[in-house]
């Protein structure tokens, strides 16, 4: 079987970064800010900084790209690496606790923002791990998730 | 549970989890009122009083939409075909899917969470609202506890 959301790679399936999503969106901020930042009118500095700040928003959301979650099925754990720089952090999948959508709702009825997350009970304490994110439908989020749901087995 | 009008027998149980709408739809009303009874003898610009007229013609669709289609809709769990119905009252009922097929989803995507349910293969897509709102406050928490002992827990025993 093959899967939309994941790269197998024997027992181990890496979840793809959204490649079109996040570069298009840190790409329009970062362009703007490019604008703002160089071709402001005369003597309105603010513009400037406006600019800066729309392109450290951007590289933000660009650094999500460098982001490696993988279900490691044999070691029966999640493996989270938020981005380039930053340490990777192992889960028990017997912490599992189930998978949450959590959307924002606005303008009669339009999903704005929405995120697929894996949550997990470690220790009494409640974990939240964003895997993948959307905007105007949570089609694709589902989508994933019951890939996931597949890959994890959890279905009888 | 007066909030619900939970009724349960052998073979069915049925309750509507959106009475608590009735609230807003009051609140709303007094809005409406407001807008076409206080504010035409109130000195203010036309311009100003249109716009509270396009307010109140927009808020009374509202009105009318959620008390037409959505605050008596009724959910009902029925064993002997083993599926999940749901009834406008005096317009349809509509199967919506099996007990096997049901996933229950926590919803916040208006701010307050909400139970939900929605057939496997797309849960978070199309669900189905059954339960009121619950505030994250003491009086919410309180609320969500009753609503959980009542009627969630006997309902996941309902369906095994």
């Amino acid at each position: 079987m093959t899967y939309k959301y994941f790269v197998q790679d024997g027992n181990k399936y890496q979840l793809k970064s959204q490649l079109v999503f996040i570069g298009l969106l840190s790409g329009l901020f970062i362009l703007g800010g490019l604008k703002f930042t160089f071709f402001h009118d005369e003597g309105k500095e603010g513009a400037m900084w406006v600019g800066v700040f729309m392109i450290l928003l951007g590289a933000a959301a660009a650094l999500r790209l460098t982001a490696k979650n993988t279900i490691d099925m044999d070691a029966k754990q999640l493996l989270v690496k938020k981005n380039i720089f930053a340490g990777e952090v192992a889960y028990n999948l017997n912490d599992f606790d189930g998978f949450l959508v959590a959307s924002t709702v606005a303008f009669f009825g339009v999903t704005m923002n929405a995120t697929g997350n894996m949550t997990f009970n470690v220790n009494g304490k409640e974990k939240n791990i964003m895997l993948n994110q959307s905007m105007f439908t949570v089609k694709p989020l589902n989508e994933m998730i019951n890939e996931a749901t597949s890959i994890m087995q959890l279905e009888k | 549970m007066a909030l619900y009008n939970l009724e349960v027998s052998d073979n069915i149980m049925r309750f509507q989890p959106n009475l608590g709408y009735y609230t807003k739809i009051v609140i709303f009303l007094c809005l409406v009122g407001v807008c076409f009874v206080v504010v035409p003898f109130l000195n203010i610009g036309f311009d100003v009083k249109r716009f509270a007229y396009f307010i109140g013609a927009g808020v009374s669709c509202y009105v009318m939409y959620d008390f037409l289609f959505v605050v008596k809709v009724t959910m009902i769990f029925d064993r002997n075909t083993r599926a999940v119905y749901k009834k406008i009252p005096g317009i349809y009922t509509k199967r919506l899917m099996g007990f096997e097929e049901i996933k229950l989803v926590n919803d916040t995507s208006y701010g307050t969470l909400t139970y939900h349910i929605g057939a496997k293969s797309n849960y978070f897509v199309k669900n189905y609202e059954i339960s009121d709102t619950f505030s994250n406050n003491k009086k919410g928490h309180q609320r969500q506890q009753e609503f959980e002992t009542t009627i969630l827990e006997p309902l996941l025993e309902f369906i095994k």
